[in-house]
Order: structure tokens, then sequence, then C-alpha cells
């Protein structure tokens, strides 16, 4: 549990007698009536710095009270970057304070801020002591950037749905299996986290990334749409909306929804892309050029942006400007078979019908992977049992591009046979390539290869 | 001395420059030619059909079989088809409707049919029950009716006599028009099942839609059947869109089935030759086929296939074959109409062929499932080497959203402004929809055609609309020959919808039926209209829609203009040019024959 603030302490008064008289002057000594009056003013003197002491004391005491509050208030309202601003301010008037460290610590956490987090943490630790609570921070820490190893389970065991911090625990735990594609796992934590805080529009927003991440495009519309409903200023979940709309072949409440998130924040490059992508779709190509223009500004290289253009192309019925910025699109994403779908319409709409069908076939084996990867993604459950899913997920993932989410996968396998020799020597040959060359050896040889 | 501009004269060609679609090809715009017809009282515009099912005397409902067992089978998803034939030859098209079927026996798994309904029209708006008297209660020898689907129209045996195709599960039926009474012509017409004797009585598991078009150029049509998935109780496992409610699976769960091509030997018999002449076979991702449709997209004259499949790619059969032989090239992909503008293969089912945006060849257009756009394939070809752009965006389709699972489609000039509009019948496939807006029964849709970009009219459908429905397959005819086309729409359990055309109004019309020497199939033929500088193409097109076969007529819708040149353009290449045709009204060409003539319905 996060510590409670303990209360400002009341400004320390001054040892009385610390300027008494008789303290070894060397000249004569002055009639009585002289030194009264210089006691008098010296004790005048000492209670003004003493008054002028705790006025200061006093000042940073309600400061201090007034932060706290804010910090509440903050956190209450699920604003972590203003909490964040107020716990530094706190922990600025409050150094010594380990709750302010505690709580600076985890909402650095819940912002993603891991490193930063740490250093808070050390500072609580520092200032109170290793703790139950730190510790459970540090486990949150490690589970929330994916370092699942043994703590997920030893949390699920042992945080039961009573505990005051079961709900800072699922959100870690959705958070982590998120950032390992555990996608199974990562569904169950927000499930349970739905239940217990229906009213809290995370879990609804990640379980629609769990969805939209399976394929299930449907239902990630329906949670995301509930997580709009339940703060509608949500950028995020607003933004995910849309781009569900635009999917699902809506483009006239996804233009609704972007041209909202813009009207808070104009220069948001993905609702810009998004919007200008409906423009497209309703048969309004010139209108979207503008708004790539405005998203393109800050990142010229932006892989949206570059298809976009070339699908405005495509609408002018230019299909030889279109393959330029198709071309851009596929060497920056060469795993997205949209793109180059798109330049296989621009050559052929040139009469380039050998490169089309080259890129035809492409697409095709591209698509074979995706699908076959959604298919297992979809079936590989929180179970132990089998790893040979999560490795053949792994191999394709690496394959269409998805570094990340393959190494997670293949390391999912490992978590559930660790001797499986295809996903060593997988991983070997990931880690020859990207390095470092210690792992690639390493795998090698629980490879077992020479 | 500088003339001045006059005001309209600027405006109007602003307009002009504003509304011009930006294409190579430019579309002719219709100056002075309303797009808008005059609003009604009440201010609505006013609508382009009316409901008269109830005045008609067609009173039947297709049945898929839920009301007689809770299987929960796929094979109840698919609905039926509407066929319109003027199968008596009096001038005015006939329905036949599929009756569907259901479940029997102790377990409920004995798959049943119900039998099929034909309607006489007797003109005024008025059909009457013709099914016993025309014979088609019954299959030979008094079998009863499979599970049905689809049907079909042509003359097969080219005795100038349109002949039924009905398309189902576990088989297909092949009924031949003869005379009721051979010795007295008077006493009408009736349907023999020759199925068997057309060697079509084997190798069907599940067909779907079929169409009739002459591929080899022998003057025969031959038969392309689309067949669904491999479904059986064997193979029927549960499935859920929410977790937790059974409901019908979807076909990802199936391997698609292969589909046929039957060559018309001439001698009242078809060859099944679907492996020789190319056709690809079925799998867990190809296949599954729902709607087809035949028509000449490379402009060589000769129908080429192309079949939208449920949820894998779409098919393009370019047309090889010589008389007597069939060849087809699967061309799908490198033509650009298998998929989507972002690659992906779609859950496709209605389809149809027009040139919405006057470019003088036929684009494709495809109706899909939810969250799926419609497709409208823009044609780029050329004489054997077919090419298409996704061209739905640009034609303002996507703009409107695609929440509806469509079916029953076609390219209908639903004003007479002389562009193609588009109408779509819709209906969800599965029995319980989730989703915040999902509903089974769902609202038509129609597309209205402006300079070739379309914009959702479906409001002014007329009262129908109203009601939403779970719709399938449209017959599309001119059931009163007056020039609009009129439709009949089949839903599943509930009583099908005949809507009569009723706009514009104060447009004029031009209807021909093309018909080949001796009865040929002209299938792959065109016509054009040209007035004032601007051509109308339409193209003679076998299959359609979804299960349905329409009306084989060609319309064009003329807007104010009364005179102009008919150009036809026949499947050998050869070219009939007909000045001075009167408009509002119907002529029927044959191919050679120096002079149309007037009337609606088939030369005797």
């Amino acid at each position: 549990m996060a510590h409670a603030p303990s209360s400002p302490t009341p400004p320390p008064t001054v040892p009385a007698g610390e300027a008494g008289p008789g303290r070894g002057g060397a000249g004569p000594l002055p009639p009585a009536r002289t030194g009264r009056r210089k006691a008098l003013i010296l004790l005048a003197l000492a209670i003004l710095v003493g008054l002028a002491a705790a006025g200061f004391r006093g000042r940073n005491w309600y400061r201090a009270r007034e932060e706290w509050a804010a910090i509440r208030e903050a956190l209450a309202g699920r604003d972590l970057a203003a909490a964040s601003t107020h716990l530094d301010r706190y922990v600025g008037l409050r150094p010594d304070d380990p709750a302010g460290w505690f709580l600076a610590a985890r909402t650095a956490r819940r912002r993603g801020r891991f490193a930063e987090a740490e250093r808070h943490l050390d500072r609580c630790e520092q200032a109170g002591g290793v703790t139950d609570p730190t510790r459970l921070e540090r486990d949150l820490l490690a589970v929330q950037q994916g370092r699942l190893g043994e703590i997920d389970g030893y949390l699920r065991a042992t945080i039961g749905p009573d505990h005051p911090d079961v709900r800072l625990v699922l959100e870690a735990l959705a958070r982590g299996y998120l950032a390992a594609d555990r996608w199974a796992e990562a569904r169950q934590a927000c499930e349970m986290w739905r239940g217990l805080e229906p009213d809290h529009p995370w879990p609804w927003l990640w379980s629609g990334w769990i969805s939209e991440r399976l394929g299930q495009v449907e239902q990630a519309g329906e949670f995301y749409g509930r997580a709009v409903d339940l703060v509608p200023d949500a950028r995020d979940a607003r933004v995910a909306l849309a781009r569900v709309l635009v999917r699902r072949r809506q483009p006239a409440p996804a233009a609704d929804h972007y041209e909202r998130v813009l009207a808070r924040a104009p220069d948001d490059p993905e609702a810009l892309f998004g919007l200008a992508a409906c423009r497209v779709d309703e048969g309004r190509a010139d209108e979207a050029v503008p708004l790539v223009d405005r998203a393109q500004a800050r990142d010229p290289a932006a892989f949206a942006g570059l298809a976009l253009r070339g699908r405005v192309a495509m609408e002018r019925r230019d299909p030889a400007g279109a393959e330029g910025w198709f071309r851009r699109a596929v060497e920056s994403q060469p795993g997205d078979p949209e793109a180059l779908h798109l330049l296989v319409l621009s050559l052929r709409g040139q009469g380039k019908d050998a490169e089309a069908a080259q890129l035809t076939r492409r697409v095709e084996d591209l698509q074979r992977d995706l699908r076959r990867l959604g298919e297992l993604i979809r079936t590989i459950n929180p179970g132990l049992e089998d790893a040979a899913p999560c490795h053949e997920a792994g191999v394709i993932a690496l394959r269409v591009g998805r570094a990340r989410e393959g190494v997670n996968l293949l390391h999912d396998a490992l978590r559930r046979k660790g001797d499986h020799r295809a996903t060593h020597a997988a991983l070997a040959g990931y880690y020859r390539e990207a390095g470092p060359p210690a792992l690639a050896d390493l795998h090698q040889r629980l490879a077992g290869a020479p | 001395m500088r003339q001045r501009v006059p005001w309209f004269a600027t405006a109007a060609a602003v307009a002009f420059l504003l509304l011009m679609p930006g294409c190579e090809q430019k579309p002719s715009p219709e100056p002075g030619d309303p797009t808008e017809p005059p609003p009604d009282p009440s201010g609505a515009p006013a609508p382009l059909y009316e409901d008269v099912t109830a005045a008609s005397g067609v009173d039947f409902a297709y049945r898929n079989g839920e009301d007689t067992a809770d299987n929960l089978s796929i094979l109840e998803s698919l609905g039926g088809g509407a066929g319109l034939i003027d199968f008596d030859r009096d001038g005015l098209l006939d329905i036949f409707l599929p009756g569907g079927g259901g479940f029997a026996g102790p377990d409920k798994k004995q798959i049943v049919g119900r039998p099929c309904k034909l309607y006489r029209n007797l003109g005024g708006g008025k059909f009457e029950d013709a099914t016993a008297t025309a014979g088609l209660d019954q299959l030979a020898g008094g079998k009863p009716w499979f599970y049905t689907h689809g049907v079909a129209v042509a003359d097969y045996d080219r005795d100038g006599w349109p002949d039924l195709f009905v398309t189902g599960w576990g088989g297909v039926t092949l009924f031949r028009n003869v005379p009721a009474d051979p010795a007295d012509p008077k006493k009408g017409r009736r349907f023999e099942d020759v199925t068997a004797r057309a060697g079509l009585d084997k190798g069907i598991i599940w067909a779907t839609s079929a169409a009739f078009a002459d591929l080899d150029g022998d003057g025969y049509p031959d038969l392309y059947v689309c067949q669904y998935v491999d479904w059986s109780w064997g193979k029927n496992p549960v499935c859920n869109y929410d977790t937790k409610t059974p409901d019908v699976c979807p076909p990802r769960h199936f391997n698609g089935l292969p589909h046929k091509l039957y060559r018309n030997t001439g001698t009242g018999g078809f060859a099944d030759v679907s492996t020789e002449a190319g056709l690809l076979p079925g799998g867990p991702y190809q296949s599954k086929g729902l709607g087809v449709l035949l028509v000449d997209v490379d402009g060589d004259g000769k129908p080429d296939i192309y079949v939208c499949n449920d949820t894998v790619d779409k098919f393009l059969y370019l047309n090889k074959s010589r008389p007597g032989v069939l060849r087809v090239e699967e061309c799908g992909l490198p033509s650009g109409t298998a998929r989507d503008d972002r690659g992906a293969p779609n859950g496709s089912m209605g389809v149809d062929a027009g040139d919405p945006g006057r470019t003088g060849k036929p684009s494709l257009w495809v109706t899909n499932y939810e969250n799926e756009l419609h497709a409208l394939y823009r044609n780029e070809s050329t004489p054997g080497r077919p090419s298409f752009q996704f061209h739905t965006a640009a034609a303002g389709i996507a703009a409107i959203g695609q929440k509806y699972v469509g079916w029953g489609t076609a390219f209908l000039d639903a004003d007479l402004d002389g562009w193609e509009d588009l109408f779509v019948a819709n209906g969800h496939a599965i029995r319980y929809p989730t989703g915040r807006q999902a509903s089974r029964k769902q609202h038509p849709v129609l597309l209205l055609n402006q300079l070739g970009r379309f914009r959702d009219a479906s409001d002014r459908i007329g009262d129908y609309a109203a009601t939403p429905r779970l719709a399938r397959g449209v017959g599309f005819g001119d059931l009163d020959n007056d020039g609009r086309t009129d439709l009949v729409i089949c839903h599943v359990n509930e009583p099908a919808a005949v809507l009569r055309g009723v706009g514009g109004k104060d447009h004029h019309w031009l209807g021909v039926r093309l018909g080949g020497k001796g009865h040929s199939c002209v299938v792959g033929a065109r016509a054009i209209w040209e007035a004032g500088g601007r051509r109308q193409t339409r193209f003679v097109k076998g299959g359609g829609s979804y299960a349905s076969s329409g009306d084989r007529r060609l319309l064009f819708g003329l807007g104010r203009e009364t005179a102009g040149r008919l150009v036809v353009r026949w499947p050998d290449g050869t070219e009939q040019r007909f000045d001075g045709l009167a408009v509002d009204r119907y002529y029927r060409i044959t191919q050679g024959r120096p002079e149309p003539e007037a009337g609606s319905g088939e030369a005797k």
C-alpha cells in the first residue's frame, strides 16, 4: 500500500539561552542597564529570527499541503502528468518525506518513465527504508516493463481482490502483458480490472488495443467507445475509436472524432493523418493534402503520410506520381501489405505488369504470414502446455519485420519449454543479425547446433 | 468591340468545371438536364419507388428453415433470389421465386426443400400463381423440391423460349420451357425438368448463383455455377461472435467448393468442362462462390466471368475459348478485381457491371459484408489485358460508410437522367449480430449518380425502405414496360416485395432487346446511345445481382433527349447503327436485321 503522507512537522524553535549573556567578551564589563538593554535586543532579534524561520517553515508546510492535495486531485482525475508536476514540487519542498518519493516513483512508473521511477524509489528507500510497499512497487516496475519472469505469477497468487492496491497491480500486469505481447493474459488482467473499476477508462482502452491486435475490430470499437463515453476528452481513446471506424469503413463518424481531437491539439499528427485518410475515403482527396502537409511538417518520412500522398495521387489518376510515394512507404514499413498492394496498383496503372506480378506474390506471402500469425496469436493461451505455437508465431513475426513482437513470442515459447531448440535457434539467428553477439552465441549453444 | 459574357454563361462554365470529374475519358455533362426532380409539396424529394406488393398478388416468402429447427447452420444464411422470366412471351416479365427449405426428421437434420413459386404477370400490376399450371410444383418423377437458393434464365436450347435453372443445396434443376400442349399453342407453356437428360444431375454439392453466356462462340449459352463451402452436419461447428451466444459460423470455418463450368453441347446437354477449361479448385482460401456475372470486360466481344467469393479472392476468368473449346484464364489479382483497395479479400455477394462514369467500358460493382467497402472497379482494360482500379472512394461511395451486409444489387437509372444509379438490398448473414448499431434486418440503399459521382439517396426509395428487412437477392426488370426498372426483392422468412419504379417522370427513355441470329446468345454485346456528343453504354450480361436473374433488355434513361443514334456492337465484332428511333418505347433488334421492331417481348 502507498505510504500515507506524514503530517508536516512544526517548525523547530530556537534553543533558549543560545545567545545568552556572559559568554566571554574581552572588553570591560558594561554597566548593568546597558547589559539588560543588550540582552533585550538580542532576545528580540532571536524572537524575530525564530518567527521568520517559523514563518518560512510554516509557508513550506502550507505549500506542501497544497501540493499534496493537488497530487491527490490529479491522481483522482487520472491526470498523471499533472500529478507528476505537483509531485516534483512536493518532493522539492519535503525531500525527506518517503511518501512523496514513493508516490513520485509510482506515478513515474505509471507514466512509463521507468528510469525516473527507479530513481524516485531509491530516494524513497533512502528516506524510509525498504518496506513491503516499496518491494511491491519494484515488482510492478519490473512487470510493467514486460520483465515478467516469475513476478506476474507471484502477484496473481498473492494479490487478492481485497488488496488495497489490486487495481494498480492489475494495471501494471495488463501493461506488462501488453509489452510482452501476451495478449490472452493482458485480456484477463483488463477484464478483472474492468470488473473492479468499471468507470475507469484505461482498461476499456487497453481491452480495445488487445481486441484490435487480435483482429476483433468490431469489439475493439465497442471498448474504445466505452472509454470515450467515460472520458470524452480522452485523446488516446478517441483517436483509437476513430482509427477503428476508418478500418470499418465509416469515414464520416471517424472524421468527427479526429476533428474533436484536433480542436484541442491542432497539430496532433495521428489525428491529422487520420482525418486525411477519412477525406480520401470520402472522395475528397484534395482536402487531405493540407492535412498531410501539416502532419508531415514535423515528420516528413512518416509512413502514414507517404502512403496517404500515394493514395491522393491515385485518386487523381496519377499512378506514376503515386508509385514514388508508395515505394518510400514500403521502404519505411516493408511488412505492411496494404502499402505493398497500393504500390502494385500504381504499377499496374502504368502498365508495369511484370513488377506488379512479382510484388503481388510478395503481397500474398506477406498476407499468408500475417493471416497465420493472427490465427496463432488468437489460439495462444496463458497455459504452459505448448511452445510450438509461440515459436511459429515468433518466427513469422520476425519474418514480417515485427522484431519486438517476434522476440517476445520466442521468449514466451521458452517460458513454456526452456529447452525448445527450434526457438533457441530462431533467437540465435535474430541476435546474430541484430546483436548482441553474446546472446546469439548463447542461444546457438542452447539450440545444440554447431 | 468587346462582347459582354452573360453572367449565367459564366456560372454555367464554372459549374461545369467544378462538377466535371477529372478523368481521362471525361463523362459528358448534361446541361439543362436536372438530376434532381422537383420537390413534392411537403418539401421532400419525390420517392423513386412505390411498394406495390400488396396489390400485386405476389405473396410468397423464402424460408431458410430456422422456423423448423434451431440448427444455426451456415445453410440458413444464404437466402434466395428472384428470377424474372417472360416464360409465356406475352411481353410481360413473370416472377420466379425459389422457396428455400427447412429441416425435418427426429433430429431435425434432414434437409428438405420447399416448393418454388411462379407468378404470371397479368399486366396492370397484377400477378397470379402459375406454379402448378407451369409444372413447377414438383421435379421430374414427382420428386419434391430440394433446398433452393438461386435462379438463372436463358434460352439454352435456342428454341426462342426462355428456360429456367434453379440452384440449391445438393443439386440444381434445369427446366425446359415447352408447350403445355404441343398440339395447341393456345394452352400456354409449362416447364419440364430436364436436369438428368442435360447431364446436370451430378457433381453439385451446394450451388448458389449461376449464369449463362455463350463463352465459346457457338451460339449456345454455356453455364457457370458457383458453389459455396463444404458444409455438412459432420462439419457444423458452433460459433459465437460475443463469446457466448451460439450463431451461424462464418465461411472461414469451411473449405471452398470448386465451381462448375458446363459447355452447352448444342444437343440439349451440358458437359462439365470445369477442369480442362481452367477453373481453379476449391480449398480453405479459395472459391466459396456467391455471385457471378458474365460480361465482356476487355472489349474483345467474348463474355468473361467475374465471380464473387465469400471472404476470399474474387475470380476474373478471362475468356480464351474458341468454338467448341472452353478455356478461361484466371486474372483476378493481376487485373485488380480480386481484392479491395487495402489488398484484402472481401465477403462478396452481389455483383453487376455498368458504365456509371460513361467511359464506354463496363466497371464492375460488388456488394460486400459490413465494415468492408462495396467495390466499384473502374475499367481500364484493353483487349486481352484486363485492368481495373478501385474507384469506390473517388466515386463518393465510401463516404456513406458500410454498416450493412449487401446482397442483391444492380446498376439502374432510377431517375432516367442518363446516369446509372445503384441499388443494394441488405440483411445480416448471422442470426445475432453484435455491436452497438448491429441489427439483423437492415435498410436498403440507393445511390444516385450525379455526373459519375454517387450520393446516398436511400430516403428516396419510398415507404418500403422505412422498415428494415432481411433481404437477399433482387430481380431487376421492367415489369410494366414503362421504361423504369422495377424490383422484386427476396427476403428471408418474410414475403418478397415488389417495388415499382416511378422516378424520372419528366424524362424520356429507350429500351432495346438484343437478339442473336437463330436465337443465339448475345451476352457480350453492347449498345451505345449517342446524342449531343454524349454516349451511354449498356452491356448484355448473364447472371448478376445475387442468386437472381433480371431483365435482359437494355434501358437508357434519356433525360430530356428525344433523338439520338443507337449503335449495337455484337459479340462477333459487327456493328449496327439505328437512327431516328422514337423514344419512350422498347425495340427488338436482331443481329443482321436492318430494322428494329417495336415491342417489349422476345422476337417470335
